[in-house]
């Protein structure tokens, strides 16, 4: 490799129920981008970014997955050397966030065991404006966060429609995938992260994510 | 040295015993080729100087060969001198690899061979380096000490020297006109220089020594090439070797297309050098691809027009998708750019590890399990790699460049190595069938009856708005049908790399079909289109051209990027249809029992059929003249439409008991089964599926006969229910029957 640094290649494989958004948030991450980190794909369904971190260039490779209950037994075929998951699921709709959790003991069942896992509320712009007494939220942030904890998760909230946070996913996964996973399938197991949650992605105090990714 | 030759000598001569038992095939061809050869070169006026050239070439190579090695040692005299030495090594051993594999392809053990084809490349590979670190004078020294070898050859069969004259005449003709014409004048002028040089020593001893071992494989491909020309004459569908043709053509630049000269032009590749000549014509599929489609891609990616302008679909298709994909996904892949590589006299090196490496599989391959096949050809492309930063041009290429020469190397051998990898084509030339072989072959035919037993799934069952899938047109044919196609396209093609691209088109339909209709281009909605296409598509071998790309294609592509991921999806998709059941679709526990019991009622007519009652079907079209063109029809479909038909029976008939209103019912099941038999042709069903007729069209006197006759064979039955049957099923009386059968196994 002549590129003094070279983007490594991370397998990301999104996971939700139908309809909560995964495909609108990977759109989010990856339109908000100039041109030059893009490479067409044939359909959204498969979508790659590059995306800077610190002296790391990422190179996503999204791999989308059908939601729907009757695909769900497909997903090993998606997930398998997957290095990084995002799952997904609907601040608004309680049964999104059970089939999350479903998910997240799956991947860590199935998946490699070093796989990083980001568990996502999305749209959150349905719940931004929100009063105490009437509020679209179903699923809270303690119990999005208290999962996350539970099982060494990131955590974010995010809103694909306003781009809210979404980049912030991407740049914690990759900050948080361990240097050796984007080598390819043999990776080494990073043993000094325990993967704790990202406390700093809490809607209600993080500032807007610094800028140090290209996305 | 004297060693060294001595050796060789005894070497080759070994070599040649065991080829000569295919000799009889090969002195033929040399001869009735080259004839038809010369008449159809000479109109073909390239440059003058370039010809004269190569003229040249083939002189002095003709004069090397005859008169041994006159002209060469004059020049680098010193430097064979100072290499001899070494570069003999790397010559010799090349020659052990080429000769000892042959002598133990009569043995059988299996491992042996197998290791020891490869320890022997890897010896050469590890002594081939020392003179490499030489330095520049490599090159002439291997040459030089080829050459010795070559003499060694020589002297070894009289015989061989006007085979390998022969062949180099044709060998000079056909580099006229499929290299010398399209090379760079650049290249060209390369290449003269150093063929003028070296050429005769580096081109004769592959000749003399693999010649007779080729020959065998080249008429297998000649086989193979005009069974596909046959192909390509019978159905219009096969877009890729349309190509092939067109680049023959191209090829031949002033060739008039015609059947006779695409024939000689044919003959004429394979001659040259057999295995890359061979797959020169193949790639030029590739080229012609790249330089036809470029205008088109652009045209699709701003505004897809492709479903917009209809441009003859058929060529555009295959032409178009395959190159943008290469262009998104890779780099644009160039085969016929690699092949020129391969012709340049500094790859000689490389092209000999690659002929002797083809020769030595087509004869033992048949003697590895299926993982050692795999196997070997991954240890092959590590090898070549290794190779490929020894040889130029491959030598100074960037990563970009030498991924192409890795695409163009896998192309090239699995192209040729495909009948001894690709099980359902193992199984057509009888072959032996390893285990996993015949495991493919099985889940072949068990997915072939799954598919069968689902071809009533459409797009409803999986929540698709099918109604625009197949009615949304992309030229003439519809987004379903067009998907399809390409699909089944994945059996036409050899090397690994072709058959993911038609699988890569297909869900590129798919996605074009999403952007038209507005939809979004996620997987919730691109999984359910694939399975409806893989349910309809029925393609043969679906499951071993899957293993097959797994096996043989390079990890480097096969692990990563957009190709994975929809392999990925494909294999999900074909494992979702393998556990399809009744939870899996959006359908009323009903209508989901009534086509199984259909299915199941099926299965035991055929075993009725199959069995001592082959009467209660086959005199029928005879006896009733009316539905004559229907019976026939229905003859000639798949089982799966008298399953459907019988099946929409059932569904009917508890409905229609029911129901007090059949006419209603009627309308909307004419509507059904259109939908439901043959998506395929959901466009044209009117004009190519006539067994679908509106009630109105019905004409009652045929109803009556239909009746009568179906009375006649089921006695038992109530005339009423009868009647009902008759209408229902609009006097069909292949439906009618099945219908009856249906209702007596309750």
């Amino acid at each position: 490799m002549s590129f003094p640094n070279p983007a490594t290649s991370v397998k990301l494989v999104l996971l939700g129920e139908a309809a909560v958004g995964k495909s609108s948030l990977v759109l989010r991450f990856v339109s908000n981008d100039f041109q030059e980190n893009k490479e067409p794909t044939i359909g959204a369904a498969f979508l790659t970014q590059k995306c800077t971190i610190g002296e790391r260039t990422i190179k996503y490779e999204i791999w989308d997955t059908a939601g729907q209950e009757r695909f769900a037994s497909l997903a090993p075929m998606y997930y398998r050397n997957a290095q990084a998951a995002i799952v997904v699921y609907d601040i608004t709709k309680p049964a999104s966030f059970i089939k999350a959790r479903h998910w997240v003991k799956e991947l860590h069942e199935q998946a490699s065991k070093d796989i990083t896992i980001a568990l996502v509320g999305n749209k959150y712009d349905l719940v931004e404006d929100d009063t105490e007494e009437e509020s679209l939220r179903k699923v809270s942030v303690e119990e999005g966060k208290g999962l996350a904890e539970e099982e060494g998760l990131l955590f974010f909230e995010t809103s694909a429609k306003t781009s809210y946070n979404v980049n912030d996913v991407f740049i914690g996964i990759g900050s948080k995938i361990p240097e050796a996973a984007s080598a390819g399938p043999n990776q080494i197991h990073q043993t000094n992260n325990d993967g704790r949650i990202d406390l700093t992605s809490d809607p209600n105090n993080r500032p807007r994510a610094a800028g140090d990714c290209a996305c | 040295m004297t060693l060294n030759n001595s050796q060789l000598g005894f070497n080759i001569s070994k070599a040649t015993p065991t080829t000569s038992t295919t000799n009889t095939n090969t002195t033929s061809t040399p001869p009735s080729s080259a004839p038809s050869i010369e008449p159809s070169h000479s109109p073909v006026g390239g440059g003058v100087g370039v010809k004269s050239s190569f003229f040249q070439n083939i002189l002095s190579k003709s004069s090397t060969t005859v008169s041994a090695t006159t002209e060469a040692p004059s020049t680098p005299t010193e430097t064979v001198a100072g290499s001899q030495g070494d570069p003999a090594t790397p010559v010799y051993d090349f020659n052990g690899s080429l000769a000892k594999p042959t002598a133990n392809s009569s043995s059988v053990g299996v491992k042996s061979d197998l290791i020891g084809l490869f320890d022997k490349f890897d010896i050469s590979s590890s002594e081939q380096k020392q003179p490499e670190s030489n330095s520049q004078q490599l090159s002439d020294g291997l040459d030089h000490a080829e050459e010795h070898t070559l003499d060694e050859s020589k002297s070894v069969s009289e015989e061989s020297k006007e085979k390998s004259h022969l062949e180099k005449e044709d060998d000079g003709n056909s580099t006229q006109d499929t290299f010398g014409a399209e090379q760079s004048s650049k290249d060209e002028s390369q290449q003269i220089e150093t063929v003028e040089k070296n050429v005769a020593p580096i081109i004769t001893i592959p000749r003399t020594r693999t010649e007779a071992k080729t020959e065998d494989v080249d008429f297998e491909l000649e086989d193979s090439r005009e069974s596909e020309l046959i192909q390509q004459e019978e159905s219009e569908e096969s877009g890729p070797k349309e190509k092939n043709q067109e680049a023959q053509d191209v090829q031949g630049l002033s060739l008039p297309s015609t059947e006779e000269s695409r024939n000689i032009k044919r003959k004429d590749l394979i001659d040259i050098t057999g295995d890359v000549e061979e797959q020169s014509s193949e790639v030029e599929e590739f080229v012609l691809k790249v330089e036809e489609t470029r205008p088109s891609i652009n045209r699709v990616d701003s505004n897809r027009p492709r479903h917009d302008s209809h441009i003859s679909s058929k060529i555009n298709q295959s032409k178009v998708d395959p190159e943008e994909q290469y262009q998104q996904s890779h780099r644009p892949f160039d085969f016929q750019h690699f092949l020129a590589q391969l012709r340049r006299k500094s790859a000689d090196p490389v092209v000999r590890y690659i002929r002797s490496f083809l020769v030595n599989f087509s004869r033992q391959g048949h003697t590895f399990t299926a993982d050692q096949r795999i196997n070997i050809l991954v240890e092959f492309k590590k090898f070549m790699n290794d190779k490929f930063t020894l040889y130029e041009p491959f030598a100074s290429m960037d990563e970009i460049d030498l991924e192409n020469s890795r695409e163009g190397l896998e192309k090239l051998i699995m192209n040729r190595l495909h009948i001894h990898c690709f099980p359902p084509e193992v199984s057509r030339n009888g072959g032996y069938l390893p285990e996993p072989y015949v495991k493919d072959l099985d889940d072949d035919n068990n997915f072939a009856t799954t598919l069968e037993k689902f071809s009533w799934v459409n797009g409803t069952h999986l929540d698709i708005e099918v109604d625009e899938l197949s009615t949304l047109m992309k030229g003439e044919v519809s987004f379903m049908d067009y998907g399809i196609a390409e699909l089944n396209k994945i059996n036409k093609y050899r090397a690994p790399r072709d058959k993911i691209i038609c699988i890569l088109n297909a869900c590129k339909i798919i996605f074009s079909y999403l952007k038209v209709s507005n939809q979004e281009t996620n997987a919730d909605a691109f999984i359910p289109l694939l399975i409806l296409i893989i349910i309809k598509a029925k393609t043969d071998h679906l499951i071993s051209n899957i293993h097959y790309i797994e096996g043989y294609r390079g990890e480097e592509w096969l692990l990563h990027g957009e190709t994975s991921y929809y392999l990925s999806s494909l294999q999900a998709a074909i494992g979702f249809i393998q556990n399809l059941g009744f939870d899996e679709l959006t359908i009323t526990e009903e209508e989901y029992n009534a086509h199984m019991e259909a299915w199941d009622a099926e299965e035991k007519q055929r075993a009725i059929i199959r069995g001592a009652n082959k009467d209660i079907r086959q005199p029928q079209p005879q006896r009733i003249p009316l539905p004559t063109e229907q019976s026939v029809n229905q003859q000639s479909l798949s089982p799966s439409s008298v399953l459907l038909s019988s099946a929409e029976m059932f569904t009917k008939s508890i409905s229609n008991f029911l129901s007090p209103s059949p006419s209603e019912q009627m309308r909307i099941e004419s509507e059904l089964p259109a939908q439901l038999r043959e998506p395929v042709v959901l466009n044209h069903h009117e004009l190519i599926q006539p067994q679908t007729p509106q009630p109105s069209e019905v004409d009652s006197e045929r109803l009556k006969e239909v009746y009568n006759n179906v009375k006649e064979i089921f006695p038992t039955i109530d005339t009423s229910i009868l009647k009902d049957l008759v209408y229902i099923n609009r006097g069909d009386i292949d439906k009618c029957i099945d219908a009856c059968l249906q209702f007596m196994g309750e």
